[in-house]
């Protein structure tokens, strides 16, 4: 495959245009760490965007970022910490999940962390990569510049194109500038873990504290070997729930007081403060205690489902795994090779949602669906939105739906 | 701005497509007496009025579908309607098509407090879905001041926003599921009761797509907990360019408060002559900054905004002590717009948002466009996420007026947009902005826009002539310019 590097607009623009007069497909990459995310793409050319990088603009009073495709995630991090901001979405690194789980650093980018609408834990209380693309520049599968939004906080002039970017897994367009709202990062976190004799029992105190006025900004059920691998110490129980609260102090130990008022009197609960806190739910964000697994699985359901979802699941092949966003996100790791008609059928009997293989050999995501498979009305509606952006199918062929002619 | 001139072919087909829509629905949901239509004849720019051939009432899902279908087939315009709030006249009929009121689409589905959901109707009100569930502590965070009446299927319609988005974000942060209609007369459902699509983000795109793409049958959003505390602050300025900059101070020092509006000295008048709770009169602008949470953490953030608010210039600094005093000074606020409506036969209430550190030069470019155009502004501002409500006053009874206070506003969007905003913030574009889309985007960015209209609604059946400044027909959309190895922009050097 002939590796491009586009890194002027004007640069990127003329190899979509020569791609698209040559009706040759192209691979849309930033530095290939969610390569292994999605249908494998047949190409005979990749655009690379590790060299698309730049600040454009920081201006943290406005809470606004613009930043080129390519610019490092670990770089906007960083830059964001020394205003004490933050990306509230709390995209994960993914590179551990495909590569050497201790490789440093990650070189995964804004532009692949939007193309895969990516978020962490607190997708729960903050929202998603989608709720913070204010707007974007774009070389459409046309060859054509276009935008969509603007650089502020509320904005309804026309449709709200960020949100078909975010997600879009680069098969609309290839991102030019991205401008995201960031925020004020908390002062303090904490992490409460209340071991409990089983998942069951872990959800009804998640779910108890999200229909609580509490704020906490993660909730996380883990059987006892996940809580093993995180190294938790849940005290001989068979699961636990973990609960983070995050703001000023006063307000954070205040709320850990709520959550102890509102937990049955058996029950305890041990506090994990800043530092440990931070990188526990990094990990749960990562999916680390899973990395080392050929096939991962996330599944999004309603809340209350989850629980229920991974018993049925986990009765009909072994699994490990665990539940994010308050019990809606259903981690999976197996080795079943039939574990994605488990999990769809389960899926369907269990509350519904959608299903994405994040992680597999190239073999099975080429054979089986990626994603969650669609209704006719609504796969037809979804390939008539592709073609309107991209209506020779050039970008990333393959990568969401199977490849159809041109 | 105006209302797109009718075809007449359409109209001499009047009677044939009356009855042909009676076939479709029971006869008490088909109006088509001008009596009966008045009531439909605009919405909350009710400086366009105009009567459909029609008006719709459907009663459920099935109704719907064959309208549209049928619609499809006979080449019949439909513009949808929720409650008739719309600003910027997103529900303004067409003469050569009906109307398609979702009026009927009022109930409650399910409330389903595990997964901290309602599923609803779209003829629901806004307030209504707080009301459904405020009893078990809970309610449904975006608040558009015209909650009472608007329902949740407009919002959805217009991705409404409120005084409280910026914390809680407008409609499209808050919605879970959707099921729509399409122009075919399918029914799709996108999204349910658990988060994200996993595919393309298309409830995303359908929230503030202005009823142009499908009509929603039924919606599920997420309902949060009420927060334990609520108070809320009332700041008065001598100066309203140290209020703006007070307002970037607050966010500069990392504390996002629930809601911080402000309020222009006019504004400020109208509403206390109105509501009569204590505004300071004398004050050049006021702020009215909220914060929830619990309350250590309520007591610690108004102690440091009222800090910043001090250093910032302030000379007076109320704090709500009970929830009713709360509620009072929120009421001036959320009636400003019917208070202004008291001190002037007619206004035109303007929505661009800025850029927050460019509120003190927004200030003076509109007290200046008010001196140039000879008509009087009160100025009412969701000032935290920068989103303006300048009021242009005016009286429709005197020639002219009406266009002067039009070409007001629109200088007023055009400065927004010149400043780094946009022309909406919250209103919808409609035909009230449509013809200002071209200083915001250019040619190839309308046409991109335009090519998604036409995924949905190729034969631009649904809500035609709002939004979009130049409809093009999607063939000519869809034509590549490529030919024969020939690439586009010929002239540019290649790499």
């Amino acid at each position: 495959m002939k590796l491009l590097y586009p890194d002027t607009l004007e640069s990127l623009q003329n190899m979509v245009a020569e791609a698209l007069a040559e009706e040759t497909a192209l691979k849309i990459e930033g530095c290939g760490t969610l390569d292994g995310v999605g249908r494998p793409v047949n190409a005979q050319k990749c655009i690379s965007m590790k060299n698309y990088t730049g600040i454009i603009d920081y201006d943290p009073a406005e809470l606004v970022l613009v930043v080129r495709a390519g610019t490092r995630l670990r770089e906007v991090e960083e830059l964001l910490a020394s205003e004490n901001q933050f990306l509230a979405f709390e995209p994960p690194h993914f590179k551990s999940l495909y590569e050497d789980a201790n490789a440093q650093p990650t070189n995964q980018t804004i532009g692949g962390v939007i193309g895969a609408g990516l978020a962490g834990s607190r997708r729960i209380s903050a929202g998603s990569a989608r709720d913070y693309l204010l707007g974007f520049t774009a070389i459409s599968g046309r060859a054509e510049l276009f935008k969509s939004g603007s650089r502020v906080m509320k904005n309804v002039t026309g449709y709200d194109l960020s949100k078909l970017m975010t997600g879009s897994f680069g098969t609309l367009a290839i991102m030019d500038e991205i401008t995201l709202k960031v925020l004020p990062a908390p002062e303090v976190a904490y992490s409460c873990i209340v071991p409990t004799s089983d998942m069951f029992a872990a959800q009804k105190i998640v779910g108890q504290i999200f229909a609580s006025p509490v704020e906490a900004s993660g909730g996380v059920v883990v059987p006892v070997e996940i809580a093993k691998a995180l190294s938790l110490d849940i005290g001989g129980q068979g699961a636990a729930a973990i609960i983070r609260i995050e703001g000023i102090e006063i307000s954070v130990l205040d709320r850990i007081n709520q959550i102890r008022e509102l937990l049955p009197k058996t029950k305890e609960c041990y506090l994990l403060e800043n530092q440990e806190t931070t990188e526990l739910w990094r990990a749960l964000c990562n999916g680390k205690p899973l990395s080392e697994s050929d096939q991962i699985w996330q599944i999004s359901t309603p809340p209350a489902s989850g629980p229920f979802l991974f018993k049925a699941i986990s009765d009909r092949t072994y699994i490990s795994g665990f539940l994010d966003w308050a019990g809606g996100l259903v981690w999976i790791a197996g080795k079943s090779e039939n574990l994605h008609n488990i999990i769809r059928t389960e899926l369907a009997s269990h509350g519904g949602g959608h299903a994405t293989l994040l992680k597999a050999d190239i073999n099975l995501r080429q054979h089986i669906s990626v994603f969650q498979p669609l209704p006719s009305a609504l796969h037809a509606l979804e390939v008539r939105v592709r073609d309107a952006f991209d209506p020779r199918h050039i970008l990333n062929p393959n990568r969401t739906i199977p490849a159809i002619a041109p | 701005m105006g209302v797109p001139s009718p075809d007449s072919e359409i109209l001499s087909r009047r009677d044939d497509i009356i009855a042909g829509l009676k076939s479709l629905l029971p006869d008490e949901c088909v109006l088509d007496s001008l009596t009966s239509m008045r009531a439909y004849d605009a919405d909350g720019l009710s400086s366009y009025r105009q009567t459909p051939l029609a008006v719709v009432l459907p009663t459920n899902v099935a109704q719907i579908a064959s309208v549209m279908r049928w619609c499809k087939h006979n080449e019949v315009k439909i513009v949808p309607r929720g409650a008739g709030t719309s600003l910027s006249g997103g529900a303004t009929p067409l003469a050569d098509g009906i109307l398609l009121s979702l009026g009927k689409f009022n109930k409650i589905l399910d409330i389903d407090y595990e997964n901290r959901c309602v599923v609803t109707q779209p003829g629901v009100t806004n307030l209504g879905i707080t009301h459904a569930v405020e009893d078990a502590g809970f309610y449904y965070a975006p608040d558009p001041s015209s909650q009472i009446a608007c329902s949740i299927g407009g919002n959805i319609a217009e991705n409404s926003g409120g005084v409280h988005c910026l914390k809680y974000g407008l409609t499209t942060n808050n919605v879970l599921g959707v099921e729509i209609v399409t122009m075919e007369g399918e029914g799709i459902r996108i999204g349910g009761r658990h988060l994200d699509s996993g595919s393309l983000d298309l409830l995303g795109v359908l929230t503030g797509s202005e009823g142009l793409l499908g009509v929603v049958t039924e919606v599920t959003v997420r309902i949060l907990r009420k927060p334990s505390t609520q108070r809320a602050m009332l700041v008065g300025f001598e100066s309203a360019l140290d209020a703006g900059k007070a307002v970037s101070d607050v966010i500069s020092a990392g504390i996002i408060p629930a809601g911080m509006e402000m309020m222009d000295n006019p504004a400020i008048t109208a509403a206390e002559d109105f509501v009569n709770v204590g505004y300071p009169r004398e004050a050049a602008a006021l702020l009215i900054v909220e914060l929830d949470g619990p309350s250590v953490e309520v007591d610690a953030l108004l102690e440091a905004v009222e800090r910043i608010m001090r250093k910032a210039g302030a000379n007076s600094v109320r704090l709500s002590h009970s929830e009713q005093e709360r509620i009072d000074f929120w009421s001036g606020r959320k009636a400003a717009f019917p208070a202004v409506g008291r001190i002037s036969p007619d206004y035109l209430c303007m929505d661009g948002t800025i850029p927050r550190k460019a509120l003190p030069e927004m200030l003076v470019k509109i007290s200046s466009l008010s001196q140039q155009y000879g008509l009087r502004v009160a100025n009412v501002f969701h000032a935290g996420d920068g989103n303006l409500h300048p009021l242009i006053l005016f009286d429709a009874n005197i020639e002219g007026d009406l266009e002067r206070a039009e070409a007001f506003g629109a200088d007023i969007l055009r400065h927004c947009v010149a400043l780094g905003g946009v022309l909406t913030g919250e209103h919808g574009v409609g035909i009230e902005k449509r013809d200002l889309m071209g200083e915001m985007f250019n040619e190839t960015d309308l046409k991109q826009q335009q090519r998604l209209k036409c995924a949905f609604d190729p034969q631009h059946l649904l809500n035609p002539g709002k939004v979009f400044p130049q409809l093009h027909r999607c063939a000519e959309l869809g034509r590549l310019h490529v030919h024969h190895g020939k690439l586009p922009h010929s002239d540019l050097p290649r790499f």
